[in-house]
């Protein structure tokens, strides 16, 4: 079951890379992201991934910590949002 | 927004005056406070270059870029301030990303500023373009494209917060040339403190305190945040109180005198046995700024099997990272040490722990006197070195087996005085760290031990040495190969030695002196004490050649993928 992850982010130049590049390199695979338009000054980001065995919360912890990320939630068990858009 | 000419003029113009955003840029860094920077001007850069000659900055021209990052990151371990660094578009940008990359693992704070091609120029493949804000994404703490020079000012001032602020890092702010030639009105800016979080979390206080009360066999495991964090007094503080043991990494030495009982040593792939053993029989373990990395665990699996872990960090993303904490203690490091302390301990507490733990040490002491009989003996000559430098002296060094025995073998009294690259381990580190730390802390003995690998990777520095005075000690141990890579293919590849050979070194001494440095060489162990006198006495850089032995090794070594306690020695080795 893959986990999501919704960030909220300034709205500045990097922050969608900065975000994903984290998430990826501690060794998350991103099954699915999507963007939020950008309204007054922030954004929003959600992410899918595929659990590695590593801690997520470690990772949210690591997302958080980014000074372009406003605020993180986690919520496992969810599933992928292009199979909550089929059914 | 006008496009002006800069102008050195601009500098002593009135605030709230137009200046250019070079000058901006450079007047916002003498409103922080910064004193010194190291770099190496080119194209995009020169506006800002043109900036700075007519101010208080002192700038520090090294011979390559990577030299300037590497200097900035020691200026910033020695003052606990941001280093600063410039360099132009492209290839001047990427000659810092090692220097960068050296200071983000190791958490240093860092200010890079790069010159970029102008705006319009951006994403068309430009003459000297490069994305180095993209290509450092993962190297820095934070970065900056400043698009406008009306946000120069903010932008900086942010930077050198985010830098020095909480756990330390790099911060990247990527300049286009255009946006340094923008006219902007310009007003003082002054460094907000970074925001800490000084209040412990009562409950995991009270959690790690009865943890500590129960426990049998605690032990600190000290790392560099604890220097990083300015909590050294409160650790000592600690550590006197319980008597409880101690080890360090190899970037956290000196936060314990190194002279001091309670002191077991570096623990880890070359830690001492007394260390490395105490970790594994330890049935608390007491994590300090440190962050379980794998040359300090060896095999996670086997790294202090029985023990129960409180884990204080100002990081809290490193909290569970690798190993699972029964306690995390998030935040100002100072205030859990004042808050986990206990008010009395009864002398009686943890006696057998601790008398086992110093029998260990005693026992654990290396043996000079088994040392070849003509040669020079590298852990000797080390010895010898940081106890006639003194204890307030500087010891930076390069990356290999002189690493090692500079952390095995040099006494250390106090925080902030051994400069290693300890995360990246990068080669060429010792001589720029040793430049940065000159001007970081003038007056200061600054000692650089590095390999005949090592020295090379940064040799062009010495002109930087030459050209500043600056009063540098270099001490090469010469083995004539990449030893640690030699050892290792020794020990685990059957002795199929594969391009490690330097036997067509240069002529160290030689080469120091052409570039102006004095130049020794010794060639036995006997020569080794007036040598040494001779390197510390010298008024100006020097450089003394040491010819050492091939086959040594360092010792004891953790095989990889094993634990700790399964440690090599040179004994079993013969």
């Amino acid at each position: 079951m893959n986990l999501r992850i919704r960030l909220q982010l300034k709205a500045i130049e990097g922050a969608f890379l900065r975000s994903i590049g984290t998430a990826e390199r501690r060794g998350f695979k991103i099954a699915e992201a999507r963007f939020g338009p950008a309204t007054e000054g922030q954004q929003t980001l959600e992410l899918w991934l595929e659990p590695n065995g590593r801690a997520v919360d470690v990772l949210t912890r690591q997302l958080a910590r980014l000074h372009d990320v406003i605020q993180v939630e986690m919520a496992e068990n969810w599933v992928p949002a292009a199979v909550e858009a089929r059914t | 927004m006008t496009v002006a000419n800069s102008s050195a003029a601009e500098q002593t113009a009135p605030t709230g005056s137009m200046i250019s955003g070079a000058n901006a840029l450079v007047r916002v860094l003498e409103d922080l406070g910064v004193e010194t920077v190291f770099g190496y001007p080119g194209g995009a850069i020169m506006p800002v270059y043109d900036a700075l000659k007519g101010s208080r900055i002192r700038h520090i021209l090294t011979r390559h870029e990577q030299g300037a990052a590497l200097a900035a990151d020691a200026w910033g371990r020695v003052t606990g301030k941001a280093g600063v660094c410039l360099a132009t578009s492209g290839p001047g940008a990427t000659n810092l990303v090692t220097g960068i990359a050296n200071a983000y693992l190791d958490s240093a704070p860092m200010v890079a500023i790069t010159g970029q091609v102008a705006s319009p120029l951006m994403g068309t493949d430009a003459f000297q373009e490069v994305d180095i804000f993209g290509i450092t994404m993962p190297i820095v703490k934070h970065s900056f494209l400043i698009r406008s020079a009306d946000d120069i000012a903010e932008t900086i001032r942010e930077a050198f917060a985010i830098a020095e602020g909480g756990r330390p890092g790099p911060v990247l702010i990527d300049l286009p040339k255009d946006v340094t030639l923008q006219e902007v009105r310009y007003s003082p800016v002054r460094l907000v403190a970074p925001e800490v979080r000084d209040t412990a979390d009562r409950n995991a206080i009270g959690e790690a305190r009865e943890l500590l009360e129960k426990a049998q066999r605690p032990l600190f495991y000290v790392g560099g945040g604890v220097a990083m964090a300015d909590a050294v007094e409160e650790l000592r503080s600690i550590v006197t109180t319980t008597g409880l043991p101690v080890v360090c990494t190899l970037k956290a030495l000196g936060a314990i005198p190194t002279t001091d009982p309670q002191f077991l040593g570096m623990l880890g792939m070359h830690g001492s046995k007394a260390a490395n053993q105490a970790v594994h029989e330890c049935d608390l373990l007491i994590c300090v700024g440190a962050r379980f990395d794998d040359r300090a665990t060896g095999n996670l699996a086997g790294f202090a099997p029985g023990a129960r872990v409180i884990h204080m960090d100002t990081d809290e993303a490193e909290i569970g990272k690798l190993r699972s904490a029964d306690v995390g203690l998030r935040g100002c490091l100072r205030t859990s040490l004042i808050e986990l302390a206990p008010r009395c301990v009864d002398s009686e507490r943890w006696f057998d722990w601790r008398q086992g733990c110093l029998r260990a040490r005693s026992a654990d002491v290396h043996r000079y006197d088994e040392a070849p009989a003509t040669s020079v003996y590298a852990p000797e000559l080390l010895s010898l070195l940081s106890r006639r430098a003194g204890p307030e002296a500087i010891i930076t060094c390069d990356v290999g087996q002189h690493q090692m025995w500079v952390a095995q073998h040099c006494e250390m009294h106090h925080p902030r005085r051994h400069l290693t690259s300890g995360g990246l381990g990068t080669m060429g580190y010792g001589i720029p760290a040793g430049i940065g730390a000159w001007f970081a802390s003038p007056g200061t003995t600054i000692v650089t031990v590095t390999g005949d690998g090592s020295i090379m990777m940064n040799i062009q520095e010495l002109a930087t040495l030459k050209r500043y005075g600056i009063g540098l000690k270099i001490v090469v141990l010469d083995n004539s190969a990449l030893g640690m890579v030699r050892q290792w293919q020794e020990l685990f590849f059957d002795g199929n030695y594969s391009e490690v050979d330097l036997s067509d070194n240069p002529d160290f001494a030689s080469l120091a002196r052409a570039f102006g440095i004095e130049g020794i060489s010794v060639t036995s162990r006997r020569q080794v004490p007036a040598a040494i006198d001779h390197l510390l006495a010298t008024d100006g850089p020097a450089l003394l050649h040491v010819p050492i032995d091939m086959a040594e090794n360092v010792w004891p070594l953790v095989p990889p993928g094993k634990a700790n306690h399964e440690m090599m020695t040179k004994e079993a080795s013969k």
